[in-house]
């Protein structure tokens, strides 16, 4: 379907002779019939090659990949990291003390992290831990503390979502008569928790995991192009303002393919948490 | 008739809404940063895309109440300009995600069966796609259209309008008075538009005020990768991306737009929570 | 010694709207291994005394004001939370009105019966579970045996009643707190709950507070029972004193106003004809003259052959046949009453025969019509003579419509009346006819009590002057006093307009009040259908006889 966009990978630019033009076009076999290069395409894809690039001359789809991809997930995993860990306890502690300050005071920050979208907050880390107090790198890949930036600016954003969705799932737990009935056998606050509304509380926020993978592959999109990454969203775009046609499909597809992996991962987890859930699969 | 229903449900929203400071602050707050968007650029002298190379990132003074850009670009005439174009794509956006989640989510909701489960496995399986990246491959493929812009932006937040819709048209379905409708001889659109829909609207508005600032932040973030609206247009994520690569030269490039962008969003976020608390006090959040 | 003794209790709710009064000033006592029933209508502030009794109110919005609570020579109000939990579940135990709701669907049943032995160390984790499983049999839980891991959600209503009371019980408690334990179901498994709670407390030795709004269960079980009204007590006494000679107005109405098989037909009395101190003389006035005769083609005025709902269950390839090849007349003026369990298809079939749901197979014969064939666009002539009453009046009004646009859009749609003045007039009379004032035209629902939004259902019923009235459950989920109420009104309607009832009800005290003849549904098909007389006194069939005797006696009879 990309094929039908308006211009071509060649056609931006550089105006190229239009005999070279003719030569590359046939070497990507793109002076075939459309039906014909759809086939070719699928039968490369079912022998696992993504094709070559249009772009990046003499590299593969599946290499170009594989090299920017482990950037993506290390950033990704970080990410994700950071929220659970921040958010999960944040939005524990403001159920359990509710319309106290420890509610107020990490939902208030929760609300400032939804709203301070991450080409705000980059930048304003940027400026603050590199540029004044040059604690941190502001840009690039080489070391370990270039990733400490990055995932904290993806990171919190789902870390004061997962916080908002922890609390609201905690407090609509802890409102269920199961929970009455565990206080009427004397279990003390910290069982009550532990023991019987976490797993009916955390099950929002697992069922919003699934998004949230979607999420953070978007959110590297823009995170990789403020930190000048090279993962695999700073290059998805770059593709696709190019029309790197089997780049973008090739991307594409191991977005899908990876999302739903993801997914899948997400529905054994909730299955492992619910046993009505359990049953049905 | 409608005005009535109308009329009892503002006025019961209303007097909750009252009680709540955040979120009437926040309306105030709200309704300033409007007006700024739409009047600003009648008080100010400048056009939005009028350069003056002689102006090059002049700091904010009295002729240029926020300074200038790297074109002498008047930045308060851009930054309210740019708010009309965020917050425009804010509000229509949403409406288009409405009416598509609505009536999807209301046929879904009252078909029930194997209609609602097909409908709504499609709604799961969109969900869990990355959508932005459906959104850039539009964009590249149809070209930077402001309109097809706010229409793929509302093609994406629908889903969640139709999952609540739906799961919300479920519950009125199996309500009593839905089936006393039924049992008086009432048509289903009788009963979908004259009972239903007006029992969804707290949820619904509650769901469109939180839709309004996700919007604006995707049309953001696209703006920022430069798919989104193109200069000499402005949008508050446009001019973010220029304030952020200038940001060491022109700091007020980025706080400008930044805390324009920002205090809308966490405006319309605390009114849609408070709206929440008033009207829907059950639903949980997601 | 080891009474339990109430002093001047007092909890209060402190809402937006100022202070509930939800418990004021009350004083009673829960002698040493003996029953006290706990008897009230809604909000009468039973239940909170039962929570306050463990502290388990939220608290905002709910305070104990004042009071002392005695238990084993100590003040539960005044000692601190590490002792008070040290007393919950071990030494006070309670059971919730709600077993569906009330146990953790993420913990396997055996865990949570054991859970309350692990907290008071009483036992290691094995040993609490052996006594766990043990604890299950003894309830009758026999299929614990089995499935070790079972989950809540794998066992019926009242066999997750009897967890709740095996794990309630484990600790062998002194006392046992009752709310509601056996409201939320159905009278069969009621009556075995009943006995089994009172056997096993006698074993143990427990006291137990049993709360409930039904005199009628109370009396099954306690030895004392004690009245609340609106906060206060407003009489104790032994049972069987308090059946046989009740002094407080409040007390005779509610003792009164239940239906019992004795009398039928009556207008029931209701708490305002006691609470006033008039001297109350029961009418014996019969609201309709039984033995009317009527013609033959009016004994057959509808006519149900062989009918049959079928549900596919979703994600299963089993069909359920809610309703079995059900065959029924009823006569034109006349209320026949089906009586059933829950999930007996009771219901579905009320809804077949007006087309609410989908009819499987057989005929529903009418006006010399068979509306199973009717095609959906035809329907709306039939729709304007066959009304229903749903029993939630809470949930069968659109909140969003006023009163008046609520009975306006029937008639709009039926096209009943010439004008908008006729319109109007006609609404007004409906609601004088169901004993409302024509100034609520323009309120909404939300602003009437539950009585009185059944009679606005009522209305909307008779908008579209039916004949042929289906009431599903329409009082169960009434206090008696409204229950009375609403009754008397569907007794005057029926002989003012000649209508004639579907009556639909778990209660069978209900139906034999106001049904000529009773049809007992099980499993989908009629178990037994004749005359009211004949089914509630002489019962043929062994499932109509289980049911009778599930029925607690004071309300076969209405005296102890």
């Amino acid at each position: 379907m990309t094929r039908f966009a308006p211009g071509g990978p060649f056609d931006s630019d550089k105006a190229i002779p239009e005999e070279i033009k003719i030569k590359l076009q046939s070497h990507f076999g793109l002076n075939l019939p459309l039906f014909d290069q759809y086939l070719l395409y699928m039968k490369n894809l079912l022998a696992g090659d993504l094709g070559p690039s249009f772009k990046y001359v003499g590299w593969d789809v599946s290499e170009l990949i594989s090299l920017s991809f482990p950037v993506s997930l290390s950033l990704g995993i970080s990410a994700l990291l950071i929220a659970l860990l921040i958010g999960l306890p944040a939005g524990m502690l403001a159920a359990l003390r509710k319309n106290t300050l420890w509610d107020y005071l990490p939902m208030g920050i929760a609300m400032v992290g939804i709203c301070l979208p991450s080409f705000v907050l980059g930048p304003v880390l940027i400026m603050v831990f590199s540029t004044e107090l040059k604690w941190l790198p502001a840009l690039g890949w080489y070391s370990w503390s270039d990733l400490i930036l990055p995932s904290l600016t993806l990171g919190l954003f789902y870390a004061a979502y997962v916080a908002r969705l922890t609390r609201a799932g905690m407090l609509e737990t802890l409102k269920q008569d199961y929970i009455r009935t565990a206080r009427a056998k004397g279990a003390s606050p910290s069982r009550v928790l532990l023991k019987h509304a976490i797993r009916g509380g955390l099950l929002p926020v697992v069922t919003y995991l699934g998004p949230a993978f979607a999420g953070l592959v978007s959110g590297s999109f823009i995170i990789e192009s403020i930190f000048f990454i090279p993962g695999l969203g700073k290059f998805f775009v770059t593709a696709a303002f190019n029309r790197d046609y089997t780049v973008v499909l090739g991307t594409v597809l191991f977005y899908a393919t990876l999302i739903i992996i993801l997914n899948l991962f997400v529905d054994f987890l909730q299955a492992w948490l619910d046993p009505k859930a359990r049953e049905q699969q | 008739m409608n005005e009535a229903q109308g009329a009892s449900l503002a006025k019961d929203a209303w007097i909750r809404l009252r009680s709540n400071r955040m979120a009437l602050a926040s309306l105030i707050i709200l309704a300033i940063i409007v007006s700024f968007s739409f009047i600003g650029p009648i008080l100010c002298e400048y056009q939005y895309d009028e350069q003056n190379l002689d102006e090059q990132f002049m700091g904010p003074n009295k002729q240029h109440w926020f300074g200038t850009d790297s074109l002498g670009r008047d930045l308060f005439a851009r930054t309210s300009y740019g708010g009309r174009i965020s917050l425009a794509v804010g509000f229509l956006a949403t409406t288009v995600s409405l009416l598509i989640g609505v009536s999807y989510g209301m046929v879904a909701g009252y078909a029930g069966g194997k209609t609602d489960a097909i409908l709504m496995r499609i709604v799961d399986i969109l969900y869990s796609l990355p959508f932005t990246i459906f959104v850039i491959l539009l964009m590249v493929l149809f070209g930077r259209n402001f309109l097809l812009l706010f229409l793929a932006i509302g093609a994406v937040e629908w889903l969640t309008m139709a999952r609540i819709t739906r799961a919300q048209t479920l519950n009125l379905k199996r309500a009593e008075f839905i089936e006393a409708a039924r049992a008086l001889g009432f048509s289903h659109s009788r009963i979908l538009f004259h009972h239903i829909l007006p029992n969804l609207l707290g949820p619904i508005i509650v769901y469109a005020t939180l839709t309004v600032p996700a919007v604006m932040l995707l049309e953001a973030g696209l703006s920022f990768l430069g798919l989104g609206v193109q200069a000499p247009m402005a949008s508050w994520g446009s001019l973010i991306k220029e304030g952020a690569e200038k940001m060491d030269v022109a700091p007020w490039l980025i706080i400008f737009p930044g805390i324009f962008f920002c205090l809308s969003l966490f405006c319309l976020n605390f009114i849609g929570d408070g709206l929440r608390d008033a009207l829907d006090p059950k639903s949980s959040k997601d | 010694m080891n009474d339990v003794k109430v002093h001047g209790l007092k909890t209060f709710f402190h809402t937006r709207g100022g202070v509930v009064k939800a418990v004021n000033d009350i004083n009673f006592s829960i002698p040493s291994g003996e029953v006290v029933g706990l008897v009230g209508e809604s909000g009468s502030g039973k239940s909170v005394t039962c929570h306050s009794l463990l502290q388990l109110l939220p608290t905002p919005p709910a305070k104990i004001e004042g009071g002392e609570i005695i238990f084993q020579g100590e003040d539960l109000l005044g000692v601190n939370n590490q002792k008070m939990r040290t007393l919950r579940g071990k030494s006070i135990s309670m059971i919730f009105q709600d077993p569906m709701s009330c146990l953790n669907p993420y913990m396997t049943v055996i865990e949570q019966v054991a859970e309350p032995l692990l907290i008071h160390g009483m036992a290691g984790e094995d040993k609490a579970k052996q006594e766990a499983v043990d604890m299950l049999l003894r309830v009758g839980v026999d299929k614990i045996k089995d499935r070790v891991n079972a989950y809540p959600h794998e066992f019926s209503g009242g066999m997750r009643q009897r967890v709740m009371i095996a794990m309630a019980l484990i600790t062998k408690p002194e006392l046992l707190l009752a709310d509601e334990p056996t409201t939320a179901l159905d009278v069969t498994v009621q009556a075995k709950i009943l006995k089994l709670l009172k056997k096993l407390c006698a074993e143990i030795g427990s006291s137990i507070l049993f709360v409930s709004h039904d005199l009628g269960v109370v009396a099954e079980i306690a030895d004392r029972v004690v009245v609340m009204y609106r906060g206060k007590v407003v009489e104790q006494n032994t049972t069987r004193e308090l059946f046989r000679s009740p002094t407080h107005p409040y007390v005779k109405a509610l003792i009164a106003c239940r239906p019992t098989f004795e009398g039928n037909f009556e207008i029931l009395p209701t708490v305002e004809d006691f609470i006033d101190n008039k001297p109350y003389a029961p009418s014996k006035k019969k609201l309709k003259e039984q033995n009317k005769p009527i013609s033959e083609e009016d004994k057959k005025w509808l006519k149900v052959n062989e009918l049959s709902v079928h549900f596919q269950q979703a994600n299963h390839d089993k069909v359920v046949k809610a309703v079995d090849r059900v065959t029924l007349t009823i006569p034109k003026g006349k209320t026949l009453g089906i009586v059933g369990e829950s999930g007996s298809g009771k219901t579905t079939l009320g809804r077949a025969i007006l087309r609410l749901t989908p009819i499987t197979s057989g005929t529903v014969h009418w006006h010399d019509q068979d509306i199973a064939l009717v095609k959906e666009n035809g329907l709306l002539a039939f729709r304007k003579k066959m009304q229903i009453i749903f029993q939630d009046p809470y949930a069968s009004l659109n909140p969003r419509l006023t009163i008046e646009q609520t009975l306006l859009e029937p008639m709009l749609v039926h096209r009943i009346g010439k004008n908008p003045k006729e319109r109007i007039d006609r609404v007004v009379s409906l609601l004088e006819e169901v004993g409302l004032a024509s100034s609520y035209l323009r309120r909404y629902p939300h602003e009437f009590s539950g009585g009185q939004r059944q009679r606005i259902c009522v209305a909307r019923a008779l908008s579209t002057e039916p004949e042929f009235i289906v009431c599903d459950e329409c009082v169960s989920a009434m206090d008696v006093s409204v229950q009375a109420q609403v009754l008397n009104l569907l007794h005057q309607l029926q002989t003012a307009r000649n209508l004639t009832y579907l009556f639909i009800s778990h209660d069978l005290c209900v139906v034999k009040h106001i049904a000529d003849e009773i049809a007992v549904m099980r499993a989908g098909q009629i178990e037994e259908f004749g005359k009211a007389e004949n089914i509630c006194l002489n019962p043929q069939k062994p499932y109509t006889q289980e049911l009778m005797d599930s029925i607690p006696r004071t309300s076969v009879t209405g005296t102890f």
